[in-house]
């Protein structure tokens, strides 16, 4: 049986290979290749493929972590993670324009692919809390309900097993 | 006699102090002016005999199926007898804090929320709580709260959290307008508990209780994930 899985989701350069990074260490399989798209990103790296990680908790047990292309392209790619998906990660910066959009539409790619699944936005850049309150807010409005907002730090592994620690709360107890 | 104060909507319940020896109901009487006003309850007081939450000195006066606030406890305070332990010479805080204990051991028992049968509780949109409001308890409650009405009785038994903390958490979302409220009795709709869940766990019975448990030992420790790789 396949394990479950979360993936992450977000716009190139936000930070999913490297919150895999923070959270598995060297259980990661990272698919960077030289970023040749530099009017879109700077960065000097990006994914292609998917990154993949391992959680391994008591007993055995693992639980995989997926960091999808951001990509539009990569749609296909998106779809087959949450085909076993329990929860998504939706990574954004809320300074940029098309954070609301980008987020909007990853959820609704969620919902349409992994439905049941749960998923937790994660602020992935410095932002205020009136800015992160401001999105979380707008955001509901257009989906028609609450989605949690968090503040991280991809680079700390605290913050981020806070983030799956909320995430994993979302999903229902009947399951278990 | 301490007065009491009853405010509109709050919930009543019963106390009875009267079988305190005069030094300790002189205490009580003066700090429970205070904490009384500091929870998600009203008070009314009774003889011991009819109370709900009986205040007594050392082990419980007689068998008792009352809640029992005990001062000064002697003895291991057992659950099974229904025993709050308040330590001699407690203060408001303190004094505030068994109330809650008391007043949730209470209602637990009635069946009902801390305030008005079965008002169900949902978020409108995200909020992000104060530091005193950034426990794992209180993200257990927003998280059910962005996917279901929850009650005040599940905040309580189902989250952990204390009444004054659920009152408080209520304040601040109503304050950012992030509070629906339905009554089933007003003829609000029923939201349905949840929308199923991730076809991958259905054959794995417990494995989300199981992730809860290992998130909580990794988030309190911030253990490696290196020592168990």
């Amino acid at each position: 049986m396949s394990a479950p899985r979360i993936v992450l989701f977000g716009p190139m350069g936000i930070g999913k290979t490297t919150a895999l990074r923070t959270l598995c260490g060297d259980d990661l399989v990272d698919c960077e290749v030289a970023n040749l798209d530099t009017a879109r990103h700077a960065k000097a790296t990006t994914t292609v493929g998917a990154d993949f990680g391992v959680l391994r908790l008591d007993g055995g047990e693992e639980l995989h972590l997926y960091g999808s292309p951001g990509q539009a392209r990569f749609g296909f790619m998106r779809h087959w993670l949450l085909s076993l998906a329990l929860g998504a990660l939706v990574l954004t910066d809320v300074g940029q324009d098309t954070s609301l959009d980008d987020t909007e539409a990853l959820l609704r790619e969620v919902s349409e692919h992994a439905p049941g699944a749960v998923a937790v936005v994660l602020v992935a850049r410095p932002a205020t809390v009136p800015e992160i309150q401001g999105f979380a807010r707008a955001l509901a409005e257009r989906l028609g309900g609450a989605v949690p907002v968090l503040a991280v730090d991809v680079r700390e592994r605290a913050q981020l097993i806070d983030a799956l620690a909320l995430l994993v709360a979302l999903l229902p107890e009947t399951l278990e | 006699m301490p007065t009491f104060i009853t405010p509109p909507d709050k919930t009543v319940l019963k106390i009875g102090s009267d079988d305190l020896p005069e030094a300790e109901l002189t205490r009580f009487t003066v700090l429970f002016q205070v904490a009384q006003t500091r929870g998600a309850v009203a008070w009314t007081q009774v003889p011991p005999a009819e109370a709900e939450v009986v205040v007594s000195h050392g082990v419980p006066w007689r068998a008792t199926q009352a809640v029992n606030l005990c001062i000064d406890p002697r003895v291991s305070c057992a659950a099974e007898l229904n025993v709050i332990p308040l330590e001699s010479g407690f203060r408001v805080a303190t004094l505030i804090e068994a109330l809650d204990r008391a007043s949730a051991g209470v209602l637990q028992r009635r069946g009902q929320s801390l305030a008005g049968a079965a008002v169900g509780y949902r978020l409108r949109h995200w909020v992000v709580l104060g530091p005193d409001q950034q426990s794992a308890n209180h993200a257990r409650v927003m998280a059910a709260m962005s996917r279901r009405n929850v009650t005040r009785e599940w905040m309580a038994t189902g989250a952990g959290l204390g009444a004054a903390q659920i009152e408080g958490l209520l304040s601040e979302l109503r304050a950012h307008g992030a509070l629906c409220e339905s009554r089933p009795d007003g003829g609000a709709r029923r939201e349905p508990d949840d929308n199923g869940g991730p076809r991958v766990l259905l054959n794995r019975p417990g494995f989300v209780g199981r992730l809860r448990h290992w998130f909580a030992g990794a988030s309190a420790t911030d253990n490696s994930l290196g020592a168990q790789r």
